[in-house]
């Protein structure tokens, strides 16, 4: 048995007013404290993993803006690590960069502590969509990011994009594709935008300060970037990943096929032997909590009908489905039992289901509408 | 026994908002039959809803004892009425009980229709009239114009006419006066065997019904046994006694005397408005006149929006009943709503009155679909059906005709607005009789309508165009042949039962398009197209796409916050149980709560 370790970086220089990750406004001492913090959760997370599971497949730095972390912060940290666990000889080590805040001596010394996947946060070309996200880089931000990957020799790193932003039409979209496409990156997550509760962005857009676009057009930037992503060469592996063969991410396949996970840092979520906790949302009680030896945990529900809800829900996100002996083997029943069974009959009909032997999956035209087929799936 | 020659039995016939409840305050406080802790407002009402509506929905009667100017002490039996036109039954037998009435008019708003309604039914019941002009003491009152109104009304003299403000108290020192001066004592001979007018009961959990009765003749007492004339049943009676402000027992009542009784009658609707009770031994041998079981007029499915909930939904209306003969319901199904129940309502502010009742007192969230009144079908194999249902209409083919209930109904106007309100009378399908005249500022319009077209919003309407001054007053329901079709709402084929209606056949195209439309809007987008059609038999009449959703995922599985989504999808199909299924489309509740709102 492996692990995949998840750190949240809980800091940004500036807050965006899309984003709704558990994040503060950055500060020397206050990074310094946390990583005392962390470092003690750490230690006390590792008790809990027994000895022959503490290898790590992958590792993912994420936030937040990890890339504004000290080079202190990072090697303390990754120290630690190595203290702790043994890292598989594959391992994957991911690690998110906002392009202003890069330099090539930071991107140099994250590949020496072993980052072998840099993901950039370029979410688009467009300055004034950018700036509608609150986003401070600049177009040469994202070239030179990039640039400085392959430079530096980095055979593996991702591109974040998002689409879907206010006032963003299809020409829009399609110049932010021509130019991500021709940056041929081997990962592209194209996520669509989610305005979400109790953000500023969803304060804009209720006033009707903002206009999303509709849900036609929506479906219609979707399908476009699946097609142009399919005729370059890459593979859309789940709902909003794309890459080219073998450069699949490992650490986000293993959220969504179940493997364990342990997070660390506030708001980190863990699955480990089919429980799930996550700390809170909060750096001060986290810090509070740790310095006091507690880890500030709350525990999900332990019903096994949550674990099967969960286990359809992300199997069939992905492109390759619901593995049905796995789900069998792990519940003690098939697939079919947990899923309305006239439901599934009328979706595959429809063509938005195609199960085969070994798994059940979402058709090309079943996928858009993941959230909608799981909700009358799931019994 | 008190002397019945000094009883004094009497109700108010007023119009809404004319001041029937203030004067009531007004003469409890004038008898001293409230004490200033205990006068709330209005008295007489007794339900939240009722105070709130300012309408009395129960009748209920009130003892008062006066000492008047020749020196006697006179017992007053104030008897409250329903003040809408949905309980013009109840209110006949509430002043069946009376001997007198007090005609109250607003000097500002004038005589309306429902004062000559219930003026009408006191003059059959030969009561004596005391013409009352209320309000006098508002800047805006026209006491001369409406004085000459009461007198072009009744017949009566100018200086008959007593002018008072119940909210002031002016006049009210008179008024208690010509009470005893005017209103014969009850008649009726003690000696003869038992006979009581039930008009009005309300139940009790403790003790069972409580019966409000006058005694006509005869007299009863505790332990004696009594029988209720149209059903026969038989009880014991455990107290008799008069309302003050709470129940007072007597040792009896006896002729020309008002107040209850309790028997452990279990059921309200063993105690029907208009019944005659009388021994069980020694039964008189006929029963008063003008009783009529009150029959629903309304009809309407009320279904739990959560399927789980029939069961809660059904012993509230259960409870409901116990205190509300005039409720029906028996149990329904709909492929659309699930389990439900058909319910019989006297008119549209009964039905509101279930609805808010199920709502505050029973938490009850219910869907109802569009309520219709009980058509006569007459088939071709000679046979007559009665259908209070949209889906019990039986099929177009085996129809020969259709009858539906009209009633002949008055409109009070001042002239100005009888262009606008006779547009209104043509589109709800009303025949005109004929205008008349009684005084140069108001019209009497009559006109028959069918009931099912004045009784949604005909009032409202009527109200608005007339800037608030035309009254609109019905009678009871007759039936007459009629050119209806049932409109049923097809969603991707499928009939959806609950949206069916029996629609006059000239109606039928514009409700069709105005609903299908209001559908379009309101059913959210599926995974399918959803195509929504109004037809009759197999005749399309309009149609409306609803165009299939073409994205709904969340892009990101936020890092591995999984129990986040999981939670969301939980709460979706906690969400999902409101829902309703027609084929594989899922049909929120609006859509059904809007098709009920429809403008026509």
């Amino acid at each position: 048995m492996s692990l995949s370790l998840y750190i949240h970086f809980p800091f940004c220089a500036n807050l965006c007013g899309y984003c709704d990750f558990y994040k503060t406004t950055y500060h020397t001492e206050q990074e310094q404290i946390y990583l005392d913090a962390l470092r003690t959760e750490l230690r006390l997370a590792v008790n809990d993993v027994p000895v022959e599971s503490r290898v790590l497949d992958s590792i993912y730095i994420g936030g937040g803006t990890p890339s504004l972390a000290s080079f202190h912060f990072l090697r303390d940290l990754i120290d630690d690590i190595n203290n702790y666990f043994r890292l598989a000889r594959d391992l994957e080590f991911s690690f998110e960069i906002n392009p202003e805040s890069l330099d090539s001596v930071k991107l140099e010394y994250l590949k020496k502590i072993g980052v072998n996947r840099p993901i950039f946060g370029i979410q688009s070309f467009n300055l004034r969509l950018l700036k509608t996200l609150d986003r401070k880089h600049k177009l040469e931000d994202s070239f030179r990011a990039v640039y400085l990957a392959r430079a530096l020799g980095f055979a593996n790193f991702g591109v974040d994009m998002i689409f879907g932003l206010p006032r963003q039409s299809a020409k829009l979209l399609s110049d932010d594709l021509n130019q991500v496409i021709a940056l041929e990156p081997p990962h592209i997550s194209y996520y669509q935008l989610t305005v979400e509760k109790g953000t500023p962005l969803e304060k804009k857009v209720t006033a009707g300060k903002l206009r999303l676009p509709d849900n036609d057009l929506l479906a219609a930037m979707y399908r476009g970037i699946s097609e142009e992503m399919k005729k370059h060469g890459y593979f859309r592996y789940e709902v909003s990943s794309f890459a080219r063969p073998g450069f699949e991410c490992r650490h986000n396949l293993r959220y969504w096929e179940e493997g364990d996970f342990l997070g660390l840092g506030p708001s980190a979520h863990s699955f480990i032997g089919n429980r799930r906790f996550a700390n809170l949302s909060d750096l001060s009680v986290y810090i509070q909590k740790l310095s006091k030896g507690v880890r500030p945990l709350i525990f999900d529900t332990d019903s096994i009908d949550s674990r099967i809800s969960e286990a359809i829900m992300l199997g069939l996100r992905t492109a390759r489905g619901i593995e049905r002996e796995h789900f069998a083997r792990r519940f003690g029943m098939p697939v079919e039992k947990a899923l309305r069974e006239e439901t599934l009959r009328a979706l595959i009909d429809a063509g938005f289901i195609a199960p085969d032997s070994s798994h059940i999956r979402l058709t090309d035209s079943g996928l858009p509408l993941a959230d909608e087929i799981i909700r009358r799936l799931v019994k | 026994m008190i002397d019945k020659r000094y009883i004094r039995n009497f109700s108010i016939i007023a119009h809404i908002d004319h001041g029937k409840s203030t004067l009531a305050d007004r003469l409890l406080e004038a008898t001293a039959a409230v004490s200033e802790r205990m006068m709330r407002e209005q008295v007489l009402d007794d339900m939240d809803l009722e105070r709130e509506r300012g309408i009395t929905i129960k009748a209920h009667a009130i003892r008062l004892d006066y000492k008047a100017s020749d020196s006697q002490l006179y017992q007053f039996n104030l008897i409250d009425t329903p003040g809408h036109v949905d309980f013009t039954y109840e209110v006949s037998r509430s002043l069946a009980a009376c001997e007198g009435v007090l005609l109250v008019v607003d000097a500002a708003q004038g005589v309306e229709a429902q004062t000559v309604s219930n003026l009408f039914l006191a003059l059959q019941n030969n009561l004596a009239i005391i013409p009352v002009l209320n309000k006098i003491d508002l800047p805006s009152a026209r006491p001369e114009e409406v004085a000459k109104q009461i007198t072009d009304l009744i017949g009566c003299q100018k200086e008959e006419i007593l002018y008072c403000s119940a909210k002031t108290g002016q006049g009210i020192g008179e008024l208690l006066e010509a009470i005893v001066k005017q209103i014969p004592p009850p008649p009726g001979d003690p000696t003869k065997p038992l006979k009581a007018l039930v008009f009005d009961s309300v139940y009790d959990s403790y003790r069972g019904a409580a019966v409000y009765l006058k005694i006509v003749e005869g007299s009863v007492r505790k332990g004696d046994r009594i029988k209720f004339f149209s059903h026969g049943k038989q009880f014991e009676v455990d107290e008799v006694g008069c309302r003050r402000l709470q129940n007072m027992p007597l040792p009896s009542l006896s002729a020309g005397e008002v107040g209850y009784l309790y028997a452990g009658i279990k059921e309200v609707s063993d105690t029907r408005v208009g019944d005659t009770i009388t021994f069980a031994q020694y039964p008189a041998d006929a029963p008063l006149p003008g009783f009529v079981a009150v029959k629903p007029m309304v009809f309407s499915g009320l279904y739990p929006a959560i399927a789980e909930d029939y069961t809660e939904l059904r012993e509230a209306l259960e409870k409901l009943k116990l205190n509300d003969a005039s409720l029906s319901f028996t149990p329904e199904t709909s492929t659309a709503l699930g389990f439900g129940f058909r319910c019989g309502f006297l008119g549209m502010l009964h039905m509101e009155i279930i609805q808010e009742r199920l709502s505050r007192e029973y938490n009850q969230t219910i869907i109802n679909t569009v309520p219709n009144v009980e058509y006569l079908v007459y088939l071709k194999d000679q046979t007559v059906v009665t259908v209070d249902s949209p889906t019990e209409m039986p099929d177009a083919g085996k129809i020969d005709y259709i009858e539906e209930p009209y009633v002949d109904s008055q409109i009070i106007t001042p002239p100005d607005s009888l262009g606008a309100i006779m547009r209104l009378c043509t589109d709800r399908r009303g025949i005109y009789k004929n205008t008349e005249y009684p005084t140069p500022a108001r019209a009497v319009l009559s006109y028959a309508f069918p009931l099912s077209e004045i009784i949604f919003d005909f009032y409202d309407k009527l109200k608005s165009i007339s800037r608030g001054y035309a009254s609109l007053d019905y009678d009871i329901p007759y039936y007459m042949k009629s050119n209806l079709v049932k409109l049923d709402i097809l969603i991707n084929g499928e009939p959806v039962d609950a949206l069916s209606v029996i629609i006059h056949r000239d109606k039928a195209y514009k409700y069709g398009a105005s609903l299908t439309e209001k559908l379009r809007i309101l059913i959210p987008r599926q995974m399918f197209e959803v195509v929504i059609q109004a037809a009759i038999g197999g005749r399309i009449l309009a149609r409306a796409t609803v165009k299939p959703l073409r994205k709904n995922v969340t892009a990101k599985c936020y890092g591995g916050d999984i129990t986040r989504k999981r939670k969301l999808l939980e709460r979706q199909k906690e969400g999902k149980k409101r829902l309703k299924q027609v084929g594989r489309v899922e049909i929120p509740q609006e859509p059904f709560l809007a098709a009920l709102k429809i403008e026509d």
